[in-house]
């Protein structure tokens, strides 16, 4: 299989000075095949959303190397990684982040903002993805209208419009109850149906278990994997 | 264009949704707005109606030539110089003298006679001799060198000649503006109608001296329209032959005084635009605040920094110009009711001065505005830029933080 994301060594300490200095993670090596659905579990403090931040080039690891399809993100300005992310890869978080002021439509539409893309066509794109989503009735809606379900659905709907190849998500069912917490986790599968893959942060292990592999951490260090190579250190 | 686009949409969004906060800047702005207007306009029109009622005075816009030390008169070649002047920028040449004459050289031809001839400008005697060709010419030079009237005996016994042999006509003509008279013999008659006419009628030639105006010329006032260019005319005069006294000095003192009280009341102005700049940079950095979330989910996905800036510095803008172009609506509405309802002068300036809307603010308006705007929503770009993502994606919205 391709190999989508590869991690090499990857270090990240938090530093105030060398005595109160954090190892977030040590020493973590992987590699993530295309059209993977993957579930980075452990408990909070563990480094898991260390992991997805330094994976998705929101954050710098101190050492080592982010590959994504083969491109070194060390290698990347600030302006470059930017524009790596509008196109490669979308973001679910657990708290939605959607905005009032704007209709579902609309919040789906914000990655779009400074793209040279004309406004029917990036109608036409939030359009789709509500529609993959099972919101297109409810487009017009406020985020105050919908329910945290749904919200979630937009969230994703917006991590989808600029058709990335990675999805990352951040305990998407963490304020949400089990039911709706599953559908997400269905559609979030779903997508990788399609050659996408899927980034999954939770410490809910029964999220966990829908997915195609998991990935333990404790306290910076991988404690589990399910494929169970070479990368793992096993205490 | 769709960038701009995309700027004005998220900022209104942005407004509607910190309403109150939005209103109460523009308040703001606007109310600063009108106040500097009012205070800029105001200094302009005091500025203007105080230069224009000193400078009503005309003495204040002349120039004065005189002749320098002894000399009783001006010399002809500085008269025609300065008389060159007449028009440059509105320049008005004022003549001040004894008698500015005319002197006219004739040759009676059959004769071989020569005679001077010389016209009064304040009386109505014609001056007149006939001269032998040497005494002539002698005594044309001795009247102008002398810088006085000569009249020789010859030329009393002309006049004399001329009032027993008066056939009572008298001629009126005009030389440079200014009419001369004269009172002329049957003989002479002739050769004045000449000199203006033809070079040659019978019997009588007019010489090569022709007719030329022997300006006995104490004093030369210039008279400048432009109080502007009282101080560039006063440095063209220059010469060691004559004098120049103007009311330079004295001018710019009332322009440095002028000047003054419009940049006291810029200043004023300005003051105000400073609290009204700090309106705008509170609110900008209370939106940054407001929506860090938002900045952070929009640059998780993609949206570049780039964007921001000039959101906000667009954000700053618009709040400055729509503040301050409300702020001028109402000024032109204030000045234009209280101009027809409130009569009051204050001092020895009329309230029309207050309250004549004087479109010359536009330009500092239009310069100004912008500019401050900008510097305004700089701050605010450069917190939006120091914000880390994650930090973002985690913050609470908290006004006191």
């Amino acid at each position: 299989m391709d190999q989508k994301i590869r991690l090499e060594n990857v270090q990240k300490k938090y530093s105030g000075n060398q005595k109160h200095s954090v190892t977030a993670l040590a020493d973590v090596s992987l590699t993530i095949s295309k059209g993977e659905f993957t579930a980075i579990m452990g408990r909070s403090g563990s480094g898991k959303s260390t992991l997805m931040y330094i994976m998705s080039g929101l954050m710098k690891p101190t050492q080592g190397k982010v590959l994504i399809e083969g491109n070194d993100l060390s290698e990347f300005n600030e302006k470059q990684i930017t524009c790596f992310r509008n196109k490669k890869m979308g973001f679910v978080f657990q708290s939605f982040h959607t905005e009032n002021a704007y209709t579902a439509l609309e919040n789906v539409m914000l990655p779009l903002l400074a793209t040279k893309m004309k406004k029917s066509e990036r109608i036409a794109r939030a359009v789709n993805v509500l529609e993959q989503v099972g919101l297109a009735d409810r487009s017009k809606h406020r985020p105050s209208e919908l329910s945290g379900g749904e919200l979630q659905r937009v969230s994703i709907a917006r991590a989808l419009v600029n058709d990335p190849q990675i999805i990352f998500a951040d305990e998407p069912t963490g304020n949400l109850d089990s039911a709706n917490g599953r559908q997400i986790i269905d559609l979030l599968k779903s997508i990788t149906q399609s050659g996408k893959n899927v980034i999954l942060v939770t410490h809910n292990k029964s999220d966990a278990e829908l997915t195609d592999r998991r990935i333990e951490l404790k306290d910076g260090k991988i404690l589990y994997d399910d494929l169970g190579d070479t990368h793992d250190i096993i205490y | 264009m769709t960038l701009f686009i995309d700027m004005f949409h998220v900022i209104v969004k942005k407004w509607g949704n910190n309403k109150s906060l939005v209103i109460l800047t523009m308040i703001n702005i606007t109310i600063g707005a009108v106040l500097l207007c009012f205070f800029m306009n105001s200094g302009f029109n005091i500025k203007k109606f105080l230069l224009e009622q000193i400078l009503r005075d005309e003495t204040l816009r002349q120039v004065t030539v005189m002749p320098s030390d002894t000399a009783a008169f001006l010399t002809n070649q500085d008269v025609k110089d300065i008389g060159n002047y007449e028009g440059y920028e509105g320049a008005r040449i004022i003549y001040e003298g004894l008698l500015p004459v005319l002197l006219i050289d004739q040759r009676d031809v059959s004769t071989d006679h020569y005679f001077i001839t010389v016209f009064d400008k304040d009386h109505d005697f014609l001056l007149s001799s006939d001269f032998s060709y040497g005494s002539a010419w002698i005594q044309r030079n001795a009247y102008k060198e002398s810088k006085g009237i000569v009249v020789s005996e010859s030329a009393l016994d002309s006049v004399g000649l001329a009032a027993s042999d008066c056939i009572g006509k008298i001629v009126e003509f005009e030389y440079k503006g200014s009419v001369y008279k004269k009172m002329i013999s049957g003989v002479i008659e002739d050769a004045a109608e000449q000199s203006f006419d033809k070079s040659y009628r019978t019997g009588f030639y007019v010489s090569n001296y022709g007719i030329e105006q022997a300006d006995r010329i104490s004093k030369i006032i210039v008279q400048i329209d432009s109080i502007h260019q009282v101080s560039p005319f006063t440095e063209k005069l220059t010469k060691s032959s004559y004098e120049v006294v103007s009311h330079y000095e004295e001018v710019q003192k009332i322009k440095r005084i002028s000047n003054m009280i419009g940049y006291g009341f810029m200043l004023s102005g300005m003051i105000l635009l400073v609290f009204s700049s700090l309106s705008i940079i509170n609110t900008m950095e209370i939106l940054v605040r407001k929506n860090i979330k938002f900045i952070g989910m929009l640059r998780t996905t993609g949206v570049p920094k780039s964007f921001f800036m000039w959101m906000f510095i667009f954000e700053s803008f618009l709040l400055g110009i729509v503040g301050s172009a409300v702020g001028m609506i109402i000024l032109k509405g204030f000045c234009f009711w209280l101009g027809k309802f409130v009569q009051i002068d204050f001092m020895i300036i009329p309230s029309e001065v207050f309250f004549t809307f004087n479109p010359a603010i536009l330009f500092p308006w239009l310069t100004v505005t912008p500019l401050i705007t900008v510097l305004c929503g700089w701050r605010a770009v450069c917190k939006a830029n120091r914000i880390e993502i994650i930090e973002a994606l985690k913050a609470e919205y908290n006004v006191c933080s």
